[in-house]
């Protein structure tokens, strides 16, 4: 029986760095030479040992047993210790649960997962703690430690020989002595805490998937407008409640209309440039926030001051489906967003002129078309809903439509979008 | 439709039936009298003549019009009316005047109606 190959993983300056990696399979001891001070706290210990130590020899048909040896101040907060390795010609790496059994963290590579493949074993060790934060590593991946195994001819003559592995119903898997346990999620705190090319997910396991959790976009609003018109141009409704009449000559109206029962109509606004961060905060919610520049659509007049160009707003957003950012493809959503923006929404209506009152503008005429501006604002909030395509990893389109209650001059904007994001 | 999906629909329909409550006044029409009306009369040749009333002024037995008198020579109250809209029409003659009593004994028809400007203002003596 293969003596196990003990990692004695220390941090104490103490250790004494001895090279003691005879050949002789199935009694490696390796001594860690003491790790070098770790200027980062809260980086994981970084275990080191000699390049002649790093290396053991084993017969096929045999387990590989390992054991890990942890200083009092890891084993404290250590919760797993996970053995990762990879046999001769696999692509792949597997991961194992060694067991604390006292004071001391073992297990074994199956037998039947070495069987007679000879060649190199290659394998490193990752500590986590409770919050799945890796804090002590032995080794890497990209610079493992390396097992060879070997024919039974080609080991030492007093090695004793193997001609199948044992049973695994006489040695379950996860018994002190027997094959560890397979881990097939590896818990996480972070992506840091991950290898290959995974990230951590939000239910704190490592996961290969296609989601990002971060992305920038950008896109195009064009906002429209319900808007109330009865006694719009009235001189009381411009001075008071945002509203300005402009003739069809650019003069803003100062006449005297004839209140008129005039029923509310749709109004063109601003078209707004829009730059957005979003992120995932849960497999189907993100919080977001947007920045937006009107660029075309502000009313322009003498005396009247131009509309504020800038906009902002936060939105939380919940997309629907299990894991809606973790495939390619359709990604319908809804959401609800506030902030501040002024909207400058134009409508066209007819005024009709009273002759009969006094005047004090000159050129109206009984009957003229004006411009009715409302400039609704600067406060809003809203709802809205749309979907988004993933058509990669990292690039998606969207396009949806918002309904906003603006205040305190108030109108419902409906403002359409569409855009482009990219996942970070 | 649930109540919480009704409340968009109960919003626009409460606007209309707001609006649609509040009642329409007549609108008022401008008179011969009124600063700003167009009107066209025949005149004693039976050619339509194309005014604007600039000012009235009550003599007690008649009132005199201040109007502008324009270039057109309109075939029939519909020309006029539509040579009337027209804000930059030319004029004959900035300030002339006319009797209430003789336009109002003539065919006549108030055709139109803008405010004075201040050029128009300021030709009333």
């Amino acid at each position: 029986m293969a003596i196990p190959l003990m990692l004695a993983l220390s941090c104490l300056a103490a250790l004494a760095s001895t090279a003691m990696a005879a050949e002789d399979e199935g009694r490696t001891r390796m001594a860690v030479a003491p790790s070098e001070p770790d200027p980062f706290a809260n980086a994981p210990s970084v275990l080191h040992a000699p390049e002649l130590e790093r290396r053991a020899i084993a017969g096929i048909l045999r387990p590989v047993p390992i054991v890990v040896d942890l200083p009092i101040d890891l084993a404290r907060r250590a919760r797993r210790v996970l053995l990762h390795y990879r046999l001769w010609g696999e692509p792949d790496w597997t991961t194992l649960e060694l067991r604390l059994i006292g004071m001391r963290h073992s297990g074994a590579i199956p037998c039947l997962e070495i069987s007679t493949i000879t060649g190199k074993l290659r394998y490193y060790i990752r500590v986590h703690d409770d919050d799945g934060m890796v804090i002590a590593t032995g080794a890497s991946r990209a610079s493992p430690y390396e097992v060879a195994i070997r024919h039974d001819k080609e080991l030492s003559a007093h090695s004793a020989r193997a001609a199948r592995c044992p049973d695994p119903a006489d040695c379950p898997r996860g018994l002190p002595g027997c094959p560890s346990e397979a881990v097939v999620a590896v818990a996480c705190h972070s992506d840091s805490d991950c290898e290959g090319g995974m990230t951590c997910g939000f239910e704190g396991y490592c996961e290969a998937t296609e989601r990002r959790a971060h992305s920038i976009s950008l896109g195009v609003e064009q906002a429209f407008g319900v808007v109330l018109r009865s006694g719009v141009c009235h001189i009381s409704a411009q001075e008071q409640r945002g509203e300005t009449c402009i003739r069809e000559d650019g003069e803003q109206y100062l006449g005297t209309p004839v209140l008129t029962s005039v029923p509310p109509g749709f109004a063109t606004g601003p078209t707004r440039l829009q730059l957005g961060y979003e992120r995932l905060v849960l497999l189907d919610t993100s919080v977001g926030v947007r920045l937006g520049w009107a660029f075309r659509g502000g009313l322009e007049a003498a005396r009247v001051p131009a509309i504020v160009p800038i906009s902002g707003g936060i939105r939380v957003t919940h997309w629907f489906g299990t894991d809606p950012h973790g495939a390619l493809g359709l990604r319908p959503y809804a959401m609800a967003i506030g902030g501040f923006a002024m909207h400058d929404l134009a409508s066209s209506l007819i005024v009709r002129e009273n002759p009969r009152a006094p005047q004090f503008q000159g050129g109206n005429a009984l009957k003229q078309r004006v411009t009715a501006w409302r400039r609704a604002g600067d406060g809003f909030v809203g709802f809205g809903g749309g979907v988004a395509y993933g058509f990669s990893r990292a690039w998606s389109a969207s396009i949806e439509l918002c309904v906003l209650e603006s205040f305190p001059i108030n109108a419902l904007v409906l403002a359409p979008s569409v855009g482009v994001a990219l996942g970070l | 439709m649930s109540r919480r999906d009704a409340w968009l629909p109960l919003l626009i329909a409460s606007m209309a039936i707001g609006c649609a409550s509040d009642p329409d006044p007549a609108a008022p029409e401008p008179e011969l009298t009124t600063a700003g009306a167009y009107f066209a009369w025949v005149t004693e040749d039976a050619s339509i003549s194309l005014m604007k009333t600039l000012s009235a002024l009550d003599l007690g037995t008649d009132t005199l019009l201040f109007c502008s008198t324009y270039q057109a020579q309109p075939r029939s109250f519909a020309e006029a009316g539509e040579l009337a809209r027209r804000p930059d029409l030319p004029v004959a003659l900035e300030l002339t005047f006319a009797s209430l009593a003789i336009v109002e004994s003539s065919e006549h028809q108030v055709l139109w109606y803008r405010s004075l400007t201040d050029e128009e203002i300021a030709r009333i003596p």
